[in-house]
């Protein structure tokens, strides 16, 4: 009975000191979010606990301006959550989250970081790591050697350690802007007190054995691979080239694809001999040598052949071009003729015809005389034409003419190479839409000159500028892609034990 | 992907419409790349546009010296070039862009192991550094930092670019095979000067292993292990022989001095210091051989009065007496030796058919001598080097020809029991 009674009376004081924890963890507020950094746009999630049920105030305040707020009710067990979505703009810096409830607050705290520079920081932190552990090695080399370490090397490593660690805390905090330049600071220490202790490894290691001549001779050996891996590559474009070049219709030497698959076989097997050691370093060089002489008469031959045909070709088109360039100069000219000296634009205009006959000479003589040669006249042709707009005065007219001209041969040769690549099956409705855009500033910078509106000429090309750069930072990624594309390609052959294919 | 890439370069050069319309040059530089091999040689990519209305462009390239030149237009069609002063002459003929791709060795540069990248850039550019490369020093903070497959790639702003460099471990296949012939090449260097090399071979065959297991960078890091031990082995060695030299030198020039008293431990030393050698316990035998010279330098002549004998030194002096004698009278045994009839050596003849002839020498000499000989009097008599003659003997003894007893610190050599005429003897 007593024991019952006892029984009973503990139990009560367990419910009530239960319960009793159960109403101080409730009544206690708290708020947290799920990740202590965010970049703009994320989605923040806010969670935390009051009391159970209870209506939750939530605010999101950024410069002591209040850009978010929200009540939410905690469930039974007193916990309550909420999102906010970041502006794709939000400003970077550190945000405070308050909640309060039944007369308590709670805070907490989060950054909104730049992370375009997160991976930049990253990856400075992950050299200046790779850095401090070279020193560290060079130092126990030393030591093992017994040689002092210099005081400079020491006192460099100490602050080089000191501002890699705190561009770590800077990194951890979100503060990516200081984490690079503290690891830049850190990486200019430990490379100077690299410096200094390898040279004295060096010395050291020097003095007994002959390891200079040893790493020579590794370096002399690897050195073919690599030359061997560029001869494969080279190969590769030869062949790329012939490709292209008949793609067009031209006809490639008979005897390239055999030369050309005749240096394959024999890289490959000098490849095969440097690596059994069947063939000494010397032995593998000779014979690289010789292939490589091989390859450029190859190439050569090529530049012979068809790239003199396709450039005689690219003469007869440019001349052509250039011919229709200075009739469309002569029209706008003409246009122009009320803002231009009547003298200057008779004098021009016969300069301009004479150089349209001089480069009909040329064309004939096409052909029939050395390439090379006629590309020198026909550059000075050129030149003559920039030479004689510049004679042209009044509001900038010249430098107004010679521009629009260089815009309209690029949209001319572009609009072959968006017809070019249309036929190969690719889409090119933004390049055309670009062309247009193009065609239309063209149309109205010479309406603007016609006028004599020459603020309005430069703003024009102002604002296609800015239109322009703008599609640049675009397709930068672009480029960076096909980059990292060509060295992985190049990764790969490599490992296939293939130079480039 | 090629298409991509026409797009992307068609794109390029209309962005650069204005830029070439509004200034003088006749080409604008827009992409940039380097790529640097291991050797130093490094891949250049450079896409400039240029202006249509001209037949011939001059373009001012990297370096002074350009191998494996490549130049084509917008279409990738190539175009041909000649060498201007500081770069190439593009025929360009009214082309839009022009992709320039060339090797140079001319912008970088090495000082021990640090390799140095020079470029004097107008853009941005990217640079690939080679695979195992650690940052020394950039002079200025990148753009842009990435890794691609163990490449280093870095985005620098425009400038004078300078970034330092060193290559640890490379990790290809190609480096770990240069490494693991070297390493080979050298141990196969210190085993032909006869130094055992049993660690560095171990270590060897480990990489062999990571190799065939295509673990490129163990591969390249147990062979260097490998030529490092084989070179501490080389060195050890050579240091243990330097010591047994000297020990030989100073055993020497004590004995001629007639200080004997304590120069049968130094010999007994440097008898172990030569085993050890023998048996690839080079640190060993230096220190056995540093001991032996220690107790030669110590030997003293022998006290003729003044000072009381004890009982032991009184049996030393006679045991030395008696070697003496026995030295003596061997030394004057006839030069052709006759062999008593004591040792059945035509059955240890006939028993060991594959027997050195200059080992039958030696055993002819001991059963002249009466079937047992100190080492030194081998050594004098046929003039081997002391290293050679413990070889030897430890050669007939483990074939069970002879056995070794060390008496007052010098080794003597007895023609096994089971040889001597009418059986072994108690």
């Amino acid at each position: 009975m007593r024991l019952g009674r006892l029984a009973a009376t503990l139990m009560v004081i367990l419910i009530v000191t239960q319960s009793l924890a159960i109403s101080v963890t409730a009544t206690t507020l708290t708020v947290e979010t799920e990740e202590s950094n965010y970049k703009p746009g994320d989605k923040v999630e806010i969670y935390g606990s009051a009391g159970a049920n209870s209506t939750v105030y939530i605010a999101l305040i950024y410069n002591s301006s209040k850009i978010f707020d929200e009540n939410v009710t905690a469930d039974g067990e007193g916990e309550f959550s909420e999102d906010y979505t970041l502006e794709a703009d939000a400003d970077f810096g550190t945000y405070t989250v308050t909640a309060s409830s039944d007369g308590e607050s709670s805070e907490t705290y989060f950054t909104v970081v730049d992370t375009s520079k997160k991976d930049l920081a990253k990856e400075l932190l992950r050299q200046v790591e790779r850095l401090r552990e070279r020193v560290q090695e060079a130092f126990d080399e030393l030591e093992e050697e017994n040689v002092t370490i210099p005081s400079q090397a020491e006192e460099n490593f100490t602050l080089g350690v000191e501002a890699a660690t705190k561009a770590s805390e800077a990194f951890d905090a979100g503060n990516y802007t200081d984490a690079i330049e503290l690891a830049y600071q850190a990486l200019e220490y430990l490379g100077d007190a690299y410096n200094v202790v390898q040279s004295l490894v060096i010395t050291e290691t020097e003095k007994d054995t002959e390891v200079e001549g040893d790493e020579d001779d590794v370096e002399r050996a690897y050195g073919l691979y690599m030359a061997i891996r560029r001869a494969f590559e080279f190969i590769d474009k030869v062949n790329t080239t012939a490709d292209r070049l008949e793609a067009e219709g031209y006809t490639i030497d008979t005897e390239i694809r055999p030369r050309l698959e005749e240096a394959n076989t024999s890289l490959t097997d000098l490849r095969s001999d440097l690596e059994s050691g069947v063939k000494t370093v010397e032995e593998v060089a000779e014979e690289l040598a010789r292939i490589r002489e091989f390859l450029g008469e190859t190439n050569g031959l090529l530049h012979s052949t068809a790239i003199r045909e396709h450039n005689t070709m690219m003469a007869e088109r440019f001349m052509e071009q250039t011919q229709n360039q200075i009739r469309g100069l002569e029209e706008k000219i003409l246009r122009l003729r009320e803002r231009l000296e009547a003298e200057k634009v008779v004098s021009v205009g016969n300069s301009l015809g004479a150089i349209y006959r001089k480069i009909e000479r040329l064309r004939e003589r096409l052909g029939t005389e050395d390439l090379d040669g006629l590309l020198d006249e026909l550059q000075l042709a050129a030149n003559e034409i920039d030479g004689n707009l510049t004679m042209l005065n009044g509001e900038g007219m010249s430098t107004n003419l010679m521009e629009m001209n260089r815009i309209e041969a690029r949209i001319r040769v572009l609009t072959k190479t968006a017809e070019r690549l249309s036929r190969k099956g690719y889409n090119t409705t933004d390049v055309e839409d670009q062309l247009e855009s193009a065609e239309r500033l063209l149309s109205e910078m010479m309406s603007q000159l016609t006028a004599g509106d020459k603020e309005g000429t430069r703003e024009l090309f102002k604002e296609a500028k800015e239109h322009f750069k703008e599609i640049r930072k675009n397709i930068h990624t672009s480029w960076m892609e096909e980059l990292k594309q060509r060295i992985q390609e190049r990764k790969e052959n490599h490992s296939n034990g293939r130079g480039g294919d | 992907m090629r298409g991509k890439a026409y797009i992307a370069m068609f794109l390029t050069t209309l962005l650069a419409v204005i830029p070439l319309a509004e200034g003088q040059e006749q080409y604008t530089p827009i992409e940039l790349s380097f790529i640097v091999f291991p050797d130093g040689y490094v891949a250049v990519d450079y896409y400039v546009d240029v202006d249509p209305t001209k037949a011939r462009v001059n373009v001012s390239l990297f370096g002074n010296l350009y191998l494996d030149i490549f130049v084509e237009d917008q279409d990738g069609l190539p175009l041909d070039y000649s060498s201007s002063s500081d770069g190439l002459t593009v025929d360009t003929l009214g082309s839009a862009s022009v992709l320039i791709s060339y090797v140079t060795a001319d912008l970088t540069g090495k000082a021990g192991t640090t390799w140095t990248f020079k470029a004097p850039t107008l853009i941005n550019a990217t640079i690939l550094l080679p695979d195992g490369s650690t940052i020394l020093s950039l002079n200025m903070v990148p753009l842009a930092m990435g890794s691609i497959d163990g490449g280093l790639l870095i985005t620098m702003p425009p400038g004078n670019l300078e970034i330092a460099y060193t290559i640890g471990i490379v990790g290809t296949r190609e480096h770990a095979i240069v490494v693991i012939r070297d390493a080979e090449a050298k141990i196969g260097e210190i085993k032909a000067e006869g130094i055992i090399v049993e660690e560095a071979e171990s270590l060897l065959q480990q990489a062999y292993g990571a190799l065939d297991s295509e673990l490129y960078a163990e591969a390249e890091q147990l062979a260097n292990q490998a030529k490092a031990a084989a070179r501490d082995s080389q060195e050890a060695a050579l240091s243990a022989k330097d010591a047994i030299d000297a020990a030989s030198a100073s055993i020497a020039a004590a004995s001629e001095a007639g200080r004997t008293v304590g120069l049968d431990d130094a010999e007994g030393l440097l008898q172990q210091a030569e085993a050890g050698y023998e048996a690839g316990d080079y640190s060993g035998a230096r220190t056995l051989a540093g001991e032996a010279q220690t107790a030669a330098d110590r030997a003293e002549a022998p006290k003729r009065r003044g000072i009381p004998y004890t009982w032991l030194a009184a049996g030393l002096g006679g045991a030395a007496v008696f070697i003496y004698v026995a030295f003596f009278l061997r030394k004057r045994a006839p030069e052709a030796v006759e062999i008593k009839a004591a040792y059945d050596l035509e059955t240890l003849f006939e028993e060991k058919p594959y027997m050195r002839l200059d080992d039958k020498e030696v055993i002819r000499f001991i059963a002249a001598a009466g079937g047992e000989a100190f080492a030194a009097e081998i050594r004098d008599r046929f003039d081997v080097p002391r290293t050679s003659l413990w070889r030897m003997i430890r050669r007939l003894e483990g074939e069970g020809i002879v056995d070794v007893e060390t008496i007052g610190g010098q080794s003597l050599v007895r023609i096994s029991d089971k040889y001597r005429l009418g059986g072994a003897q108690g």
